[in-house]
């Protein structure tokens, strides 16, 4: 490792060919935030037409470092050079004229304005003194970028919430070419993508450098990673760990630097099927149709066993999100049709959340933020969310607080949740430790159904590691499992069976013995494989 | 019989127009604006105090709306800067308005709540009018057509795209703090300088919150806000023909209904036609 | 304790920034301090008249909490008092012969079903129209007045007076003063009103009502998610709100006035607003914070006898400054939580 570190310094960035200037160079940049320091010291160097990768854990520090290099952040320490040149950003737009551009994770895009909007603002060609929008000119533009690039996009007038994700995506690239940057950040833009997409992505990307761009990607998948770039740097807590150039690299080796010790995150526990065939199955979905928050569904059936892990696997906006919620909060997901949603022999199709919670059916919920907690109050607090009809916790119109933080504090020790004292606020805690509370709250009536939406999203890879165990032990317990996840990688290793969906249909179902990841990608993307 | 009409109507919603310009642009940026009614007292109180002092109508017009900017800049430290509630710190706001022209009054002209008569060469007799028309074909084209515009929209819809495409956000949420305070003064000037002749205690009668209504009423667009105004200037308009008018029966119709009629319109407006309309995407929230 | 010191700086602020205007008009700061606190607090007599302000600013202040903890903005506290007012008036008035106790339990049962009506029905029109509800609650303001206008003149007017008054209300309905206020008319409403926001105390902090509320206002989304009604609480909410506001009606027109009279209120809705935010919606706090707005009220009565240059008016700036002084988050903050800040900073940043 050491000598990988050296060389990363030493010839880092020179990979083509030496004479050639980098096309960014950050040397010694030190971000601190309080005590805490996020980058460390970090050096770096991306060569003109090439793929730099930045690989590291949720918060080792690769977003703060780039949005140091887009002005969003100062250094505390620290030199940028961009083509050789020292240069300091005060602000995003010192570095956009300096020729650097970023997509960030989630999309910088008004969903209620037009897409040609979104590309132009705050780099609006003008008219009359500045004052009118020449949009026909944004327009010749646009068109001859895309084609230039091949990056195919006409449809300019419409708005933004009516685009694809990938659509999106190739927004923000145009966005950026817009701008005639040369520089491009990406952050994890393959989080959101079926393989398919993906590799559309690569494809653009490679012929943004073809033609002299450089980009910067961050990433988490390592294998794409390895096929796509020409140079990886890793990240861990803060401190660069080494620059290497792709082709003397591999899988392995990479994530054991990433994370600093030998990982086997594939590796849960026991394997067997459990699922339990001569019961009656515990979850029974016939023929739902329905819509929610703009997404629907259609003629949708499957039932699960107890003991079993079913996968909902899809593309965002493609039915999973929509199904889960019919399942998990049916009341404010309208259905249509005549289909039937049965748990655990009852017919919950409009069963309200305490009928769920009665009947033995613990929820967590997609997004936790928006859906799942109530961020400035305590664990007591939002343990009791849900929960508000649970003898246990409840004598008429009281609460029974002593009962309750009893309970709560249960669930920190069981789940090692950090700050483990039960008047702890939420928004204080990381989202591990936050994702492990809903999981905490859920499994708190020993449940026999859980759903489960995006348990590990945003998560470090010790929580993952917890709270994915622990939704494998409630399996091997004998409880039927819904789980929803947009990592393809997590449902492969958590389900037992899975579905994917495809505007809003399921398109194939794979048994665990069929788990391919190109194949599930493909009808992720509407094909059957 | 048309003009009999038509000219209280647009007199009515003269002032309407203008104030709701100022909060369209506010809460386009992202600013939630309750304080036009304040706005407004602010710029008839000072409005009339000019004009009284130098005898000109223009110039006391100029001075409302530079009075209101001077006050809406409190607010804007308070909702950009301190990060105050926006609707705490507007409500805060028309409490002050509320307060200095009667106590400024007491002071200036020893009166309780009010200027002294204007003499009719320092009133305006169709100015504002135009002028309030003049804003609202202003608004629409630079809604529609220009950066400024589109910069706007953007700090209420998506506040980190903007910023991350190089435009100052608070920069933006400034002006539209700026020009609700000179539209708002601007509608109250017109108030004392044309539909009144002097300030006079309250006078704005909750003008700001319909002027606010015709905003969510138009879906923050600058044409079907306007409309919205004089459809609010009709019922006005009405309620001054209705005054002592016996529409059945023997007797008149109690004053107390006519007088409940703009606010009755607001009100079936708001909670008929409008159903959820969709405020920026941002709106009152500073990051 | 922290945010009790940056409220009490706020208050402070606003004070001072108060009786600095009133030296620039001319006239002591020092004096206005006496006056405003020689005329609250002075004698029995002069503690009874504060308390007669204190009691609705009790009320208003718990009716503009309540919706808050619920992420509503009640601005139409004023609207629903005046229609409580005039509803246990009416009653009052054309209802004359029931039995004493009967009478004021009937009375005030009035009140605070006009009230809860009239608040009841903008948390109506949120929950099924969409309406906001600051704009709907300032228009019912608008229709309160004018309503309670006519009703006055033309259903229960006192033809004999030239203002604009009810009939006095019979004498079943009249609540009598406490001798210990020497002659102030204050007496059974102060025990009654202390009492409900003591229930009302435990019914937010511990009650599964109380943290319906609170799930609401924290995160509506969560809150609808695990099975709580969004509209059922907005509603619930503005009627609570609305019912205790018109429970003004008690102090006001059964215990002071004998009648209703036609803009009693000095504003007693909109200083609720402030007295809610003083106490930062905690209904302990609220007891203090409307002593403190009753005192500005009192004195501002007083200020005007006993000044030249300073009328009563000069309350609304005390106010608005108290208001944005205390609601200035991070002024403060900036001066007392550095450290906080700093790790909360240091929690955000990294991804």
């Amino acid at each position: 490792m050491e000598s990988l570190k050296e060389r990363a310094l030493g010839g880092g960035g020179s990979t083509h060919n030496p004479v050639v200037v980098s096309a960014v160079e950050l040397k010694g940049i030190t971000k601190r935030f309080g005590a805490f320091t996020a980058n460390k010291d970090i050096s770096l160097k991306v060569a003109p037409g090439s793929l730099h990768a930045l690989v590291g854990e949720n918060g080792a520090g690769k977003s703060t470092l780039m949005n140091v290099l887009f002005g969003l952040y100062e250094p505390d320490e620290g030199e940028i050079f961009i083509d050789g040149k020292l240069v300091q950003f005060r602000s995003p737009s010192e570095a956009i004229s300096a020729g650097i551009g970023m997509v960030h994770q989630h999309f910088m895009l008004a969903e209620q304005m037009t897409a040609l909007d979104n590309v132009i603002v705050g780099a609006e060609p003008t008219k009359w003194g500045c004052v009118v929008v020449s949009r026909s000119a944004a327009r010749t533009k646009l068109n001859s970028l895309a084609e230039e690039f091949e990056i195919p996009f006409q449809d300019w007038d419409r708005l933004v919430c009516e685009l694809t994700v990938g659509e999106r995506q190739r927004l923000e690239i145009l966005k950026l070419l817009f701008r005639e940057a040369k520089v491009f950040i990406l952050d994890e833009p393959s989080a959101v993508l079926t393989p398919q997409e993906t590799e559309r992505l690569f494809v653009n990307l490679t012929k943004l450098k073809e033609r002299g761009k450089s980009i910067l990607l961050i990433s988490h998948k390592l294998k794409e990673v390895l096929e796509h770039s020409n140079e990886i740097t890793v990240i861990r807590r803060g401190e660069l760990i080494a620059s290497v150039p792709t082709q003397e690299s591999d899988e392995e080796k990479l994530a054991e630097l990433m994370v600093g010790r030998k990982v086997e995150l594939k590796d849960l526990g026991h394997r067997a099927m459990f699922a339990n065939t001569d019961r009656a199955p515990a979850i029974r979905v016939k023929g739902v149709s329905g819509a929610s928050q703009g997404e629907g569904y259609q003629d949708v059936s499957f039932t699960v066993m107890p003991g079993e892990i079913l996968g909902l696997a899809g593309i965002q906006g493609n039915g999973t999100s929509a199904v889960f919620r019919a399942l998990a909060s049916p009341l404010r997901s309208a259905k249509t049709g005549q289909g039937s949603i049965e748990m655990l022999g009852q017919d919950t199709s409009r069963a309200d959340f305490f009928e769920l919670h009665r009947i033995g059916v613990g929820v967590v919920p997609e997004d936790r933020h928006l859906e799942g907690l109530m961020l400035r109050q305590s664990l007591v607090e939002n343990h009791f969310l849900g929960q508000q009809n649970d003898r246990r916790y409840r004598s008429g119109p009281w609460i029974q607080r002593f009962a309750l933080s009893r309970s709560v504090d249960k669930g920190i020790e069981s789940f090692d949740i950090r700050p483990s004292y039960s008047n702890a606020v939420l928004g204080r805690m990381s989202g591990g430790n936050q994702q492990k509370a809903m999981l905490a709250r859920a499994m708190d009536h020993k449940p026999k159904i859980l759903l489960i939406a995006q348990p590990t999203r945003g998560v470090d890879i010790g929580a993952i590691e917890r709270i994915r165990k622990a939704i494998l032990a409630a399996r091997n317990e004998g409880s039927a499992i819904v789980l929803l996840s947009t990592e393809l990688d997590e449902l492969i290793t958590l389900s037992d069976r899975m579905l994917v969906f495809f505007r809003g249909q399921v398109v194939q179902e794979f048994p665990k013995n069929a788990f391919d990841e190109w194949k599930i990608g493909k009808a992720m993307g509407g094909s059957k494989a | 019989m048309i003009e009999a009409f038509l000219f209280p109507v647009f007199r009515s919603a003269t002032p309407l127009m203008l104030a709701a310009m100022g909060g369209l642009w506010c809460e386009r940026s992202g600013v939630t604006q309750i304080a036009l009614e304040g706005f407004m007292l602010i710029g008839a109180f000072f409005g009339a105090v000019v004009a009284l002092g130098t005898g000109s109508a223009w110039l006391g017009f100029a001075g409302g709306i530079a009075a209101g900017m001077l006050f809406s800049m409190i607010y804007g430290v308070m909702v950009l800067h301190a990060r105050a509630n926006q609707i705490v710190a507007g409500m805060a706001m028309n409490f002050l308005a509320m307060g200095i022209p009667p106590v400024l009054s007491a002071f200036w002209y020893g009166s309780g709540g009010s200027t002294p008569m204007l003499p009719e060469s320092a009133r305006f007799e169709w100015f504002p009018i135009y002028f309030a028309l003049a804003v609202v074909v202003v608004s629409a084209l630079l809604y529609s057509k220009s950066r400024f515009g589109l910069r706007m929209r953007f700090a209420g819809e998506h506040p980190k795209a903007l910023a991350t495409s190089g435009v100052s956000v608070l920069l933006k949420r400034w002006q539209g703090v700026l020009i609700s305070g000179a539209c708002a003064a601007a509608a109250g000037a017109a108030l004392s300088l044309c539909l009144a002749s002097s300030y006079s205690r309250g006078m704005s009668a909750g003008r700001g919150y319909i002027a606010l209504a015709a905003v969510i009423l138009g879906k923050w667009r600058p044409v079907p806000t306007a409309l919205a105004c004089l459809l609010f200037g009709v019922a006005e308009a009405a309620q001054i023909r209705l005054q002592g008018v016996i529409l059945w029966g023997s007797e008149a119709v109690p004053v107390q209904f006519i007088q409940m009629l703009p606010y009755i319109v607001t009100l079936v407006v708001l909670a008929g036609f409008v159903g959820r309309a969709r405020a920026p995407e941002f709106l009152g929230q500073v990051e | 304790m922290i945010l009790f010191l940056r409220t009490l700086l706020g208050v402070g602020a606003g004070l001072g920034a108060g009786l600095g205007v009133a030296a620039y008009v001319g006239e002591s700061p020092w004096k206005v301090f006496k006056i405003l606190m020689g005329s609250s607090f002075g004698d029995a007599y002069s503690l009874g008249t504060t308390l007669l302000y204190a009691v609705p600013l009790l009320l208003t202040g718990m009716s503009v909490a309540i919706p808050f903890r619920a992420g509503l903005f009640n601005i139409g506290a004023e609207g629903q008092l005046t229609i409580g007012a005039i509803s246990a008036a009416s009653v009052a008035i054309l209802l004359p012969d029931l039995s004493p106790f009967f009478a004021v339990t009937v009375a005030i049962f009035a009140g605070a079903l006009g009230g809860g009506l009239w608040g009841g029905f903008v948390g109506w029109l949120k929950a099924t129209r969409g309406s906001h509800e600051v704009i709907t609650s300032i228009m019912m303001n608008f229709i309160a007045a004018a309503l309670a206008s006519y009703v006055v003149l033309y259903w229960i007017k006192d033809p004999t007076s030239a203002a604009a008054e009810s009939l006095t209300i019979a004498s079943a309905y009249q609540v009598a003063p406490w001798s210990i206020f020497e002659g102030a008319s204050m007496g059974l409403a102060l025990p009654i009103c202390l009492a409900v926001a003591f229930v009302l105390h435990f019914a937010l902090e511990r009650s599964v009502f109380g943290f319906r509320l609170k799930a609401v206002g924290e995160n509506e989304n969560a809150a609808q998610y695990h099975g709580i009604s969004r509209e059922r609480v907005w509603i619930e909410s503005m009627a609570l709100a609305g019912a205790l506001a018109g429970l003004v009606a008690l102090p006001e027109v059964l215990g002071n006035a004998y009648k209703f009279k036609l803009g009693f209120s000095p504003g007693y809705g909109f200083v609720g607003i402030a007295v809610a935010l003083v106490a930062r919606g905690k209904i302990v706090h609220i007891l203090w914070s409307a002593l403190l707005f009753a005192v500005l009220q009192k004195g501002a009565a007083s200020l005007d006898l006993e000044t030249e240059k300073l009328n009563r008016d000069i309350v609304y700036w005390i106010q608005a400054l108290i208001i944005l002084g205390v609601s200035a988050e991070v002024l403060w903050s900036r001066i007392f939580e550095w450290r906080r800040a700093r790790s909360r900073r240091k929690a955000q940043a990294p991804t």
